[in-house]
């Protein structure tokens, strides 16, 4: 995981926040945590392109918001930011469903055998990406937030909105779907 | 907690964020059935799957800016970004068009265009500053949001576009750049024109290329309709072969804003 502090750079605006840190220019962010939001974004999305595509919405919103970032968790505020970019296209896609994520009527569940062993031999990023991307948005997020990102359930609830009994829920039963398209 | 089924808790349990009441009940119902430790120890192998998936590497020739999968959309599509930070420019966009052109029969207007104020919209568009125009409070607003191709040249990304009667702006930025297209139907006064600018002629229409506030600005006019390109940088050598690109008359605002623009990138030396 990079850091998250930013050094200077040539013609980008710092500015000093909270306990004198330095806030990074949009170059920083985009140099030193390109890679963090586009693995962010491609978790959420399962698709090269659309998390492209979403990582170019997150660093123009990026820009816009330095102003009034306060120097914190930068990883944190840039799932936060990632996020809300990927349910707000969702919800686009939702009102226009010619737009939708086309289905994938190729992807079956194999031949069931013990869950353990069964994981044990299906563990290839591919196909835990491809049972991450199925699974409904709402449980997608609180995974990706928990398990790829790392945040606690206190700062999920926080940055959703949502009660904390909510994301325990919905954390719970997005693994355990994962555990059943793996197994 | 009594509705909630335990098992219910496990992610929480192997995630450390049960209160310990909550532990107490988890362990003591792992303890009446053992045969549920399967079912936590798979829990626990999903989420460290999920762990474990690698931090990727943008991919090779990835560039932080937008980019498009295709040259233009073949469909015109509505897009907004950042609704709340543009209410700003809206504003300011209304009142530009009013002091851009001033009225008129249409495309018959002979104007004295306020390009301070046009940059201003440009710049206020953004949120980055406050537009120079003045009188805002006082003119009525109810800009149209309008569809408009989502990228231009390819790496410029749609961020605004809005019409007030016959006149319209649209923005395109690569996330660093941008660059406001303002089409408008008219005649310009260029005897009314700023000193310091370059008063031209390319292709046999009349055009003035000049810095207002420190953004580029090319001014332009052809078949009754007034083209303001506001950007950053400047690369003169590409002005020719913008300007000898001008649409046709039949296509639509958007696309003849397009058209006009299709070589701005390079002109604005944003290529």
């Amino acid at each position: 995981m990079a850091s998250d502090r930013g050094r200077p750079r040539r013609g980008g605006r710092r500015r000093r926040g909270r306990s004198d840190e330095l806030v990074p220019t949009w170059e920083d962010v985009a140099r030193e945590h390109g890679s963090f939001i586009y693995t962010v974004a491609y978790r959420l999305t399962g698709s090269r392109d659309d998390a492209q595509d979403l990582v170019q919405e997150v660093l123009l919103r990026v820009r816009r918001g330095l102003e009034t970032y306060k120097p914190g968790s930068m990883h944190g505020w840039l799932a936060r930011i990632t996020t809300n970019a990927f349910l707000d296209d969702v919800r686009r896609r939702k009102r226009r469903p010619a737009d939708a994520l086309p289905e994938d009527p190729d992807w079956v569940l194999p031949p069931a055998m013990a869950a353990d062993e069964a994981l044990a031999h299906r563990s290839l990023p591919d196909e835990v990406q491809k049972a991450i991307t199925d699974l409904p948005e709402d449980y997608r997020v609180a995974v990706v937030y928990s398990d790829v990102v790392g945040l606690s359930y206190q700062e999920i609830s926080d940055a959703l909105g949502i009660p904390i009994g909510t994301v325990r829920s919905r954390i719970h039963r997005g693994r355990d779907r994962l555990r059943g398209a793996l197994s | 907690m009594s509705a909630i089924e335990p098992t219910e808790l496990f992610s929480a349990y192997i995630d450390g964020e049960l209160d310990p009441d909550e532990i107490e009940i988890v362990e003591a119902h792992l303890a009446e059935r053992p045969e549920l430790r399967r079912e936590l120890d798979s829990l626990l192998r999903a989420r460290q799957l999920v762990r474990d998936l690698p931090l990727l590497p943008l991919p090779d020739g990835f560039r932080p800016i937008p980019r498009s999968r295709s040259p233009l959309s073949p469909s015109p599509t509505r897009r907004r970004v950042g609704v709340g930070s543009l209410v700003a420019g809206a504003v300011a966009t209304v009142v530009v068009w009013g002091l851009l052109l001033g009225t008129g029969p249409v495309g018959e207007a002979v104007v004295r265009p306020d390009l301070a104020s046009v940059v201003g919209s440009h710049i206020s568009v953004m949120g980055e500053g406050n537009s120079s125009s003045s009188g805002a409070e006082d003119m009525p607003m109810d800009p149209e949001v309008i569809t408009a191709p989502e990228y231009m040249d390819g790496d410029f990304r749609l961020m605004y576009a809005e019409k007030k009667g016959d006149m319209a702006q649209a923005m395109y930025s690569d996330g660093i750049r941008r660059i406001s297209l303002f089409e408008q139907p008219g005649r310009v006064d260029w005897d009314s024109m700023p000193d310091d600018g370059e008063m031209m002629n390319i292709d046999g229409a009349t055009a003035w290329h000049g810095a207002i506030r420190g953004y580029d600005v090319l001014l332009t006019e052809r078949g009754g309709m007034v083209y303001v390109l506001v950007g950053s940088g400047n690369s003169e050598p590409a002005m020719e072969e913008m300007t000898t690109k001008m649409p046709g008359a039949d296509s639509s605002v958007w696309h003849r804003l397009i058209g006009v623009c299709e070589q701005t990138v390079d002109f604005f030396g944003l290529g």
